[in-house]
């Protein structure tokens, strides 16, 4: 081989397998996964509530969004079993209470018809923002969401989380 | 295609990096159901990058360093005449794969391997001068690289996958005969079509260890053990 040749050739190499050692680290510390019972991901630790489903890890915070006319849920999920798991958000419950306790049925919008079950492969982890119709009547305080049924395979068993509406008006 | 095939191994790293990262476009808020830069469920849509490196020992047709070559050697004109012997060499080096899992099953990868080679027997020189031809027997070796852009399949059992992967590579012979000019050694360049099927074992979601065994279409041979980091947990593999 000249010398021109097999300079290039370890230039390239050198390149390469460093490229290869950066990356072979980064995902060995399984930054992308989801790790069990940790409600976090490489982005953020999970807002709100809890709640450990048969397969997914499910986190439910609910705020207002300037711009977004409803109150906003934003669903984090991690699916911690070793293989795919069905998770359907349009079969969350949501009920707004309002400062006088009285309780209101909320629909999620979805003018596009995105909304459906998803097959999420094991340790894949995401989360999803849904807002729903505004409640009639006095100001909401508090946003509570059943998500027991969430999970398709699970026993669909009533599982509330509440919590406070951040920016309550 | 040694470079088509470095471009090709750019754009996989290129569409790992880009599928983490945003198009510019205008979001009023991240809500399903108003203007976004995301689309509900993008984060189950199947996209995975791959990155594994390891050591591969091959075994592949190793033809004649040159047929008939001329040279001036200590101001004499010679002529060489080079007869392999056994046109099969061997060579054990290192092996790196970028990967780029498209669907739950299909993925695409780029590998290299490259190694010295290490038995290459030697090669029946007839060198000619002032009319008077020699014969003696010259050690051969040299460099081989291999690049193969190959379509794979994959499944997941558990702990462990199989998967079978195919496509068309190069491979690069840089010979070297001991004691001749640099002149006998020319280097070679093979296309050849390649079919090998891959066994892991999934030490962690993001961690594999993988052994690989190719058939070449020129009745080349490689068998490769790697180590495999992967960006999305099993490659989001079945």
């Amino acid at each position: 081989m000249s010398s021109r040749a097999a300079g290039a050739a370890r230039r390239i190499l050198h390149d390469v397998t460093r490229t290869w050692w950066l990356l072979l680290v980064a995902a060995a510390g399984g930054c992308n996964e989801y790790h069990a019972g940790s409600f976090t991901s490489i982005r953020d630790r999970w807002p709100g509530e809890r709640v450990a489903l048969p397969c997914f890890d499910v986190a439910v915070a609910a705020h207002r969004e300037p711009g977004v006319d409803g109150p906003v849920v934003r669903y984090s999920f991690g699916n911690r079993c070793e293989h795919d798991a069905t998770l359907d958000l349009a079969a969350a419950h949501v009920v707004a209470r309002d400062v006088d306790g009285r309780e209101q049925a909320l629909d999620v919008v979805d003018p596009g018809g995105e909304l459906h079950a998803v097959a999420v492969p094991a340790r894949v982890w995401g989360s999803e923002q849904l807002s729903y119709a505004p409640a009639r009547g006095a100001a909401v305080a508090q946003l509570c969401v059943d998500v027991g049924a969430l999970e398709r395979a699970g026993d669909a068993a009533p599982r509330w989380l509440c919590s406070a509406l951040e920016g309550a008006r | 295609m040694m470079r088509a095939t470095l471009v090709i191994a750019a754009s996989l790293a290129a569409s790992a990096t880009a599928h983490a990262g945003h198009h510019h476009c205008h979001a009023v808020a991240n809500v399903v159901g108003y203007p976004r830069c995301t689309r509900f469920g993008d984060w189950a849509r199947p996209m995975s990058a791959t990155f594994e490196v390891g050591a591969s020992s091959l075994r592949f047709p190793m033809p004649s360093p040159a047929a008939s070559v001329a040279a001036v050697r200590d101001g004499v004109a010679t002529t060489y005449q080079l007869h392999a012997a056994d046109p099969v060499a061997t060579g054990t080096g290192f092996e790196l794969r970028a990967g780029l899992a498209f669907s739950r099953t299909w993925y695409v990868v780029n590998q290299w391997e490259f190694a010295p080679v290490t038995g290459s027997a030697p090669v029946r020189v007839d060198a000619t001068a002032r009319g008077a031809t020699t014969t003696s027997d010259a050690a051969t070796g040299g460099f081989v690289v291999q690049s193969a852009l190959l379509v794979g399949m994959h499944r997941r059992f558990g702990a462990w996958s199989i998967a079978a992967e195919a496509g068309p590579g190069v491979r690069d012979l840089y010979p070297i005969v001991d004691g001749l000019p640099d002149s006998t050694a020319i280097p070679r360049q093979i296309g050849y079509v390649a079919v090998q099927p891959k066994l892991d074992y999934w030490l962690s979601p993001s961690l594999s260890i993988g052994l690989g065994a190719s058939l070449a279409s020129d009745s080349g041979f490689g068998a490769g053990l790697v180590v495999g980091a992967h960006l999305m947990p099993y490659d989001m593999s079945r």
